[in-house]
């Protein structure tokens, strides 16, 4: 697996928010790589930035109140932190498209869906009027909408939930992107149509041979659609591994708080485990590791100064110092 | 569809018949009465009061009155009480006069708002903003009569042309250009006093809907897709930021008839507006109540037309 070539690598990116009074520090050094024709998931509770670093990638961050610190963020061999608005709409959409987590309130409510779907179309590629129907057609029916002819006139209020997100999808493989990034594409969603949704993705990203950046705060997404994941906290990553590696063998305190958490079937009529304490504000951080105030394992030094990732091998890098010395094995 | 549009109309002459007993109760029940408008009158003596109260039916229980005035109403026979006139005739004649203000004063609001609301939005907080929006409210809390003397004592002595009144008498046998410029500067003042108010608010009402859905998720979508900013806003966001503003519009029809007392006393306009407000001062039922009449019709049409507009623009409305 490891043979991949990197599609996109962010590296070290610093996002800020500021108001008059405080500066939040959303993104605090976070650097991750998307190979080719693979998912790759970013796992964090609400606030952790992990949206915000997805949104960077295609300049989305509102300027003010947001502002990109620092670091870089590489695709094509071009940084795209440093292009201009111009060239940035070019990679939008085209290679680089975004699913949102609300399908209802992300489809304008003004425009039939065919519209909308065609719009990327048209804007980036030279297309006749019959072939751009056509494909449109086509994409409806790679996203399982049933009837396409009849749903390319819609609107978005005459649709499903499922449907919009199914939508949302055509939408975002219109100009056949590199990378696809889901932020929460099932979160607004019930349980069976997030299933159907995640069965779709998994299936596109493999017909497709597309990369997909996939955030979410649903392990039991993770586990089901990722080759390997990341776990964000407070604006820095804590943990990265390959799925298996990680779902069995956790090595930083929040993501085995996170996977002890989990119900289970063999822990029935016992308590849930919860991890203590909350997520810090992203404006008054504790020093140190931010994790420190809710970790069991917390040692002096993790008050003083936020560790370095520690290496276990196969690309499993988790950021506790503190059990990398009890146990450096994998 | 058809059954919407006469539901809709049968509401409206319901509400429309409300209107019309409510508004005669209040003028009813206003203090002062006609036949004593002016006691010092040496005419108006009691035989010539009883006299005007018979001819007029103001002797009788105020049901009777009420079906008196709308039987003349609606037989085009009410008359004022004042100079014996026709009032639909009257009101015919100053709505004439009030239509050319009107036109250019809604067109230049219209026109001029959205233009200045909607780039206010698109470049929030830049300097372009904080200027529309420093004028906006000066020209919101500065009094209209104020601001109208400032504009006259500049144009007059600028540009050393009347403004006062709708034409300069004796100019008949003037040749056309002339009599034509001379309309159009009598009527440039009163219609841009009577707009700037206008363009204030309305502006600033566009640029807080536009910001509104400038906000929304679906400009994020937009953006994402890799839209130029061009479409964005004036696709994506313009478009929604639209809808509310096509109630309004059926809304400026009553204007139509209200003109404005204000505007229309200080350049002497023989406007609606001014013929209403005398005619209550002089208790002139029947004009004060047809002028009602007229512009609750208007009200009603107004909204009627809001509603069938909204149909054509918002695909979520659907019968």
């Amino acid at each position: 697996m490891a043979n991949k070539t990197d599609l996109i690598s962010v590296n070290k990116l610093k996002v800020n928010f500021r108001n008059n009074t405080e500066i939040a520090r959303a993104v605090d050094g976070v650097s991750y790589t998307v190979r080719r024709e693979e998912t790759v998931c970013l796992v964090g509770e609400s606030g952790c930035g992990k949206t915000v670093s997805a949104l960077s990638i295609l300049g989305l961050i509102d300027s003010p109140p947001g502002e990109i610190v620092s670091g870089e963020i590489l695709f094509a061999g071009k940084n795209l932190l440093k292009l201009g608005e111009q060239e940035l709409q070019r990679i939008r959409g085209n290679h680089i498209s975004m699913v949102f987590q609300e399908p209802l309130t992300s489809l304008n409510p003004v425009f039939t869906i065919g519209d909308q779907i065609t719009e990327a179309i048209r804007i980036h590629k030279v297309i006749a009027p019959d072939e751009l129907y056509e494909r449109c057609i086509q994409l409806l029916k790679d996203v399982g909408i049933t009837a396409p002819q009849e749903r390319f006139n819609d609107y978005p209020h005459q649709l499903s939930g499922g449907q919009r997100q199914r939508v949302m999808i055509a939408m975002a493989l219109a100009c056949d992107p590199e990378l696809m990034i889901a932020d929460e594409p099932t979160t607004a969603l019930d349980v069976t149509v997030q299933a159907q949704i995640l069965q779709l993705l998994k299936s596109l990203q493999r017909s497709r041979s597309m990369s997909v950046l996939y955030i979410t705060h649903d392990l039991g997404v993770v586990a089901n659609i990722a080759d390997r994941v990341y776990v964000m906290y407070a604006g820095i990553i804590v943990e990265q591994a390959y799925t298996y590696q990680l779902f069995h063998h956790p090595r930083h305190p929040y993501t085995q708080g996170l996977l002890a958490s989990l119900p289970n079937l063999s822990k029935r009529g016992q308590r849930l485990y919860s991890i203590p304490g909350t997520v810090p504000n992203p404006a008054h951080k504790p020093p140190g590791c931010p994790f420190h105030p809710r970790c069991p394992f917390a040692i002096d030094n993790c008050r003083i100064q936020c560790p370095e990732m520690c290496n276990y091998g196969n690309e499993h890098l988790a950021r506790c110092p503190v059990l990398y010395e009890k146990n450096p094995d994998i | 569809m058809l059954a919407f549009i006469s539901r809709s109309i049968i509401q409206k002459i319901i509400t429309l018949f409300f209107v019309s007993v409510v508004s005669f109760l209040i003028i009813h029940l206003a203090p002062g009465k006609p036949s004593q408008v002016d006691p010092l009158n040496p005419k108006f003596t009691p035989e010539v009061v009883e006299r005007f109260r018979k001819e007029f039916h103001l002797d009788k229980p105020l049901h009777v009155q009420y079906l008196y005035f709308y039987r003349d109403l609606f037989t085009g026979q009410t008359v004022s009480w004042k100079d014996n006139q026709s009032v639909l005739n009257k009101i015919w004649e100053r709505f004439l006069n009030s239509l050319p203000l009107f036109i250019v004063g809604t067109i230049l609001t219209w026109t001029l708002s959205f233009p200045i609301g909607i780039r206010s939005a698109i470049f929030r907080g830049h300097i372009y903003d904080r200027s529309t929006t420093f004028f906006s409210y000066l020209m919101i809390s500065i009094p209209g009569f104020f601001f109208a003397y400032i504009l006259i004592i500049f144009v007059v002595t600028r540009f050393h042309v009347p403004v006062i009144g709708m034409e300069t008498f004796g100019l008949g046998d003037a040749p056309i250009p002339h009599v034509l410029m001379d309309r159009i500067w009598h009527l440039l003042l009163p219609s841009i006093l009577g707009a700037t108010g206008g363009i204030a608010v309305l502006s600033r009402y566009v640029r807080s809907q536009m910001l509104e859905v400038e906000g929304q998720e679906y400009i994020r979508t937009a953006k994402a897709k890799g839209l130029p900013p061009e479409l964005v806003h004036y696709k994506h966001a313009l478009r929604n930021a639209l809808l509310p503003f096509v109630t309004m519009f059926g809304l400026i029809l009553p204007g139509l008839i209200g003109g404005s007392v204000i505007i229309e006393s200080i350049f002497s306009w023989p406007g609606m507006g001014r013929m209403a407000y005398e005619a209550i001062l002089a208790r002139d039922y029947p004009v004060i109540l047809t002028v009602n009449f007229v512009s609750a019709v208007l009200v009603l049409v107004g909204t009627f037309i809001s509603d069938i507009l909204y149909l054509v623009v918002d695909p979520r409305i659907r019968l």
